[in-house]
């Protein structure tokens, strides 16, 4: 790598910070390829793996329910556990940035409720799936 | 949003797999319907691999049809 600018060209030409050029040719440092073929997803995957296997375990129906914000995704639910109650068992993990709004909202309904923070994040990885 | 998620694995992969070796160059493929945005991960990278083997790294980008997002190659130094 070129120590004044930073660049990988064996042989190139540039301008200074103070306007003057420099152009100059040198090796690059030997590398090594190295095939790693590997999903990003993969660690992620095999986290939901194991957490659908502990919902089957439990004879659990996990349903995520996803929409842009203001959608009615809490309304829907609060809906759902009332008109299902007594019927089913129904938990909720109720993901959001910042707030614990919804969670108030679904705990009036009488389910359990757990509230996850996702901070910066607009999304639940698998890991804060089985955190909650 | 999630591309931050996404770079911070990729750098996780790329150093686990390097050691304490110095990654030069980082290949990715992206597909079409991985729902990942190529620039926001270029963007993300730099940032994220500060601080760690792969910081400088050059990242090359080959998007495909498919619905796949892998980290394919690394360049790293050769050991001493």
């Amino acid at each position: 790598m070129c120590g004044h600018c930073g660049c990988g060209e064996q042989e190139h030409e540039h301008e200074r910070a103070d306007g003057t050029r420099h152009s100059h040719s040198h090796t690059p440092a030997p590398t090594t390829l190295v095939e790693l073929q590997t999903r990003v997803l993969a660690k992620n995957d095999a986290i939901a793996a194991r957490n659908r296997g502990w919902f089957a375990g439990r004879e659990m129906l996990a349903v995520n329910l996803v929409s842009s914000p203001g959608a009615g995704k809490t309304t829907l639910l609060e809906q759902t556990i009332r008109d299902l109650h007594g019927r089913y068992d129904i938990s909720v993990l109720e993901g959001d940035q910042a707030t614990s709004l919804d969670r108030d909202r679904i705990a009036a309904t009488g389910a359990p409720v757990i509230q996850l923070n996702t901070g910066t994040g607009c999304h639940l990885e698998a890991d804060r799936s089985r955190a909650g | 949003m999630h591309e931050l998620s996404l770079t911070h694995e990729i750098v996780a992969i790329v150093c686990q797999a390097a050691g304490d070796r110095r990654v030069h160059r980082v290949t990715l493929e992206i597909g079409e319907r991985s729902c990942a945005t190529p620039e926001s991960i270029e963007f993300c990278f730099d940032i994220v691999a500060k601080g760690t083997c792969a910081e400088g790294a050059r990242l090359d980008i080959r998007r495909t049809d498919g619905d796949d997002l892998m980290v394919r190659t690394m360049e790293i130094e050769e050991a001493a």
